[in-house]
């Protein structure tokens, strides 16, 4: 117990440091005992963790650095129950969204982490919002929050932004039309001021700025938060800048960052910059490897995301290998600038070309 | 209905059509002299082939076409035959090959032709290039004077999943060859068959390869280099996604034995690998990477060695347990046992082709005995598991693809 509650306090200590201000080997080296911890908690509180790093590595050896810290693949959350407390300590199940027909991730909260993800994500937003919660309105309708025993991502990642927000606004009706009523009577009421603008960058972008970019609405003085994955919107050929640029010149929307987050990992998210790349907080970090050898790979080279964060103790998620692909741009800005590694995503891996004897015509027929 | 018929090349055409040409055309007979003819110079074209050169699975292909091979088939049908017993055609036979395994449908219809039938392919409507290829090779060779009756006797069409399209082709159907796996075989199935027709069905199958320790051991240099490109063809072609590319590897020896030759050998395969230029795709590595975390929670695995970006070996210390998952595209299992025995109680009806090194012949009838039909239908050297051959899931194909006419004088 007395280690849990020393583990607590150390976890406590990495949220509540300088968010973006410690250069990367001073944040390296209070992040990684912290995580080394989390390695030895997990180990004694998950069978199924103590068994993947017996056998996998690195057993009981500690981490000496970040990339030490031993790794499980995002996947393995869909197909496995992987939990480090017992059943009645769980009050929260997260579950992906995932496309349809695809197993979702399913992630077991208990008090505690639950509470560490709602404050490290205050910690962020509250950086660019500031500590007063602002009026805030939801691109998207009211019905994501349905089901509050099992949230989807997106529910879940609505409900963990309203937090920041008051009086929260919905401002898709559930047709996901614009509600123009809605929309008109905040702006009437909050526009003057600053307020928050949330939503999944799919949405904001189809639902929201495709059904406003002519309607003239003034949003300069909002400032909006997304997240979600631009693959939809890569599709499109609309990127981060194209993204900007459009809402900037529909609504004179020019505060707009961006996040990547994962249900796996709630809580610590990388938010966007003014560099418009994505950086870790003080209580996580990345690392990016090579999708062959899996080694980490220099600062600039492209490779498969490695996601690590301080949160979690109920499930043994603090060091998760993803499935996106992004390069790590710049360690370390200038000063008065974010320290630590900065991020660009560079979106999915690409799916395999399945071959074989068997499937194929499963495999048009499920198509 | 339309279908686009790659073979004879015509384009878009009506499937009743296809299908009235089809029985009007003249029967063949048995090991034509046609058609050994035209598989013949097709062989011979695709030993020259520039395109046979980057896809070794088209060199198979044509070492297996050759005149020298199909008349040894010949003569050992001959060697075969009874004075009471006529073989013919068993008539029109509808191939469902797999869209993701090149050359299988060339097999299958080869086989076929062989048996003087008349051959109705469906083609995926994803055929890749090197089914593009084979399909003008056969059309220029069958535009040939004298093959007229072999043209007519055969239509490779393409078209995309159309429940409609199968169930008119099934319903002519002397013989229906599905490939592809457990899913296709059930969907197709759905299709009925005239009540004289009947299915050759090759469901989802699994493989493994044993290597005896002693004899491993014994391997110069050379040797080693030979067995491990033997294994890289065995795993690496088809990405390991065939049903008869190897998953699991049995040491047969003691485990002091095999600790001093494991390393020597995979390390061997893993240049092959590298010497080859083989280089695992992103997503393929990464489901690898995903499928080595399931497979330690689901199973007896206890130790992970990695040879290079293309090769993961996972060891288990017992088949008990051990699922038959598997990713594809560079994962072995690995045991080891004191003798092929320890297989008897763990191989079940899945499994297919067991590709061996250093055993003796008497071990290996001995196993398939003492098996007595639980599983494994094919016991061939290493280096082989991927070339099909007439006996094949069980089934001798020659024998299936004719029928035997009864004559009593």
């Amino acid at each position: 117990m007395s280690d849990d509650l020393e583990l607590a306090a150390r976890i406590d200590a990495v949220i509540e440091a300088p968010l973006y201000a410690l250069p990367q080997a001073e944040k390296a080296a209070r992040l990684t005992p912290v995580l080394d911890a989390l390695t030895r908690h997990h180990r004694a509180a998950c069978p199924a963790y103590r068994r993947l790093t017996d056998v996998l590595g690195p057993g009981a050896r500690p981490a000496a650095a970040l990339a030490e810290v031993p790794w499980l693949p995002v996947g393995l959350w869909k197909s496995h129950r992987l939990v480090s407390v017992s059943d009645d300590q769980i009050t929260t199940t997260l579950t992906s969204s995932g496309t349809t027909g695809q197993v979702p991730s399913r992630i077991y909260l208990d008090r505690d982490t639950a509470r560490r993800q709602s404050r490290g994500l205050a910690r962020i937003m509250t950086h660019v919002l500031g500590p007063r919660r602002i009026p805030m309105l939801v691109i998207d309708h009211a019905a994501v929050l349905s089901d509050r025993r099992s949230f989807s991502a997106r529910g879940a990642g609505v409900l963990g932004m309203m937090t920041f927000g008051a009086q929260p606004k919905f401002a898709l009706d559930a047709s996901l039309q614009l509600d123009r009523a809605v929309v008109d009577e905040f702006l009437a009421r909050h526009g003057g001021a600053p307020f928050l603008l949330f939503g999944f960058t799919y949405m904001v972008w189809a639902y929201f700025y495709e059904q406003v970019k002519t309607a003239g609405l003034d949003l300069r003085h909002g400032t909006l938060i997304h997240s979600g994955g631009w693959k939809k919107l890569v599709e499109r050929q609309v990127d981060n800048a194209t993204f900007k640029a459009g809402l900037a010149a529909a609504t004179g929307l020019h505060r707009v960052y961006n996040f990547y987050g994962m249900v796996e990992q709630v809580g610590s998210v990388f938010l966007e910059g003014d560099d418009g790349l994505l950086h870790p907080p003080a209580f996580a970090d990345v690392i990016v490897r090579d999708p062959l050898t899996l080694a980490p790979v220099p600062t600039g080279t492209p490779g498969v995301i490695q996601c690590l964060s301080a949160l979690p103790t109920s499930y043994p998620g603090h060091s998760i290998l993803t499935e996106d692909l992004g390069v790590i741009e710049r360690v370390d800005g200038g000063p008065g600038e974010r320290q630590g590694n900065a991020l660009r995503i560079l979106g999915r891996l690409p799916r395999a070309e399945l071959r074989g004897c068997s499937d194929t015509h499963a495999a048009e027929v499920a198509r | 209905m339309k279908v686009l018929c790659r073979v004879p090349a015509r384009g878009e055409v009506e499937l009743d059509e296809v299908l009235a040409g089809l029985a009007a055309a003249p029967p063949g007979q048995p090991y034509a002299e046609d058609v050994l003819d035209l598989c013949h110079q097709f062989a011979t074209r695709l030993m020259t082939d520039p395109v046979a050169r980057v896809h070794p699975e088209l060199m198979t292909l044509g070492f297996f076409m050759r005149k020298t091979e199909l008349a040894r088939m010949r003569r050992e049908l001959e060697a075969q035959a009874r004075p009471d017993v006529v073989q013919v055609p068993a008539g029109l036979v509808f191939h469902v090959p797999p869209g993701n395994v090149d050359t299988i449908f060339m097999y299958s219809w080869l086989l076929s032709v062989l048996a003087g039938n008349t051959n109705l392919v469906r083609l995926s409507s994803r055929a890749s290039p090197v089914v593009d290829h084979l399909c003008a090779l056969l059309d220029e060779l069958l535009a040939r004077p004298g093959l007229a009756d072999a043209r007519a006797r055969v239509a490779m069409i393409q078209y995309g999943h159309d429940d409609a399209i199968t169930a008119a082709c099934s319903a002519q159907a002397a013989v229906r060859i599905i490939w592809g796996g457990d899913a296709t075989v059930a969907a197709v199935r759905r299709a009925p068959l005239p009540p004289f027709g009947r299915d050759l069905t090759f469901a989802d199958r699994w493989s493994l390869v044993a290597l005896a320790a002693d004899g491993v051991a014994e391997l110069d240099d050379a040797g080693l280099t030979r067995l491990a490109e033997q294994l890289y063809n065995d795993i690496y072609w088809f990405d390991q996604g065939a049903c008869s590319s190897p998953r699991l590897c049995l040491w047969v020896g003691t485990a002091a034995e095999v600790a001093s030759v494991r390393d020597r050998l995979w390390t061997a395969v893993a240049a092959v690998a590298t010497a080859r230029g083989h280089r695992p795709e992103m997503a393929v590595r990464m489901a690898r990477e995903l499928f080595v975390h399931q497979a330690v929670l689901d199973g007896p695995v206890v130790a992970r060695s990695e040879f290079g970006a293309g090769l993961t070996v996972l060891r288990v210390d017992r088949l008990d347990g051990l699922a038959r998952a598997h990713p594809g595209g560079g994962l072995l299992f690995e045991a080891v046992a004191p003798s092929l025995a320890s297989l008897d109680r763990w191989v079940a009806r899945r499994d297919q082709t067991l590709t061996h090194f250093g055993f003796a012949r008497h071990e290996l009838i001995e196993l398939a005995q003492r098996l007595a039909g639980r599983g494994i239908d094919r016991l061939v050297p290493v280096g082989q598991a991927l070339a099909l051959a007439r006996f094949w899931d069980g089934y001798d194909l020659m024998a299936q693809l004719v029928r035997n006419v009864h004559v009593l004088a």
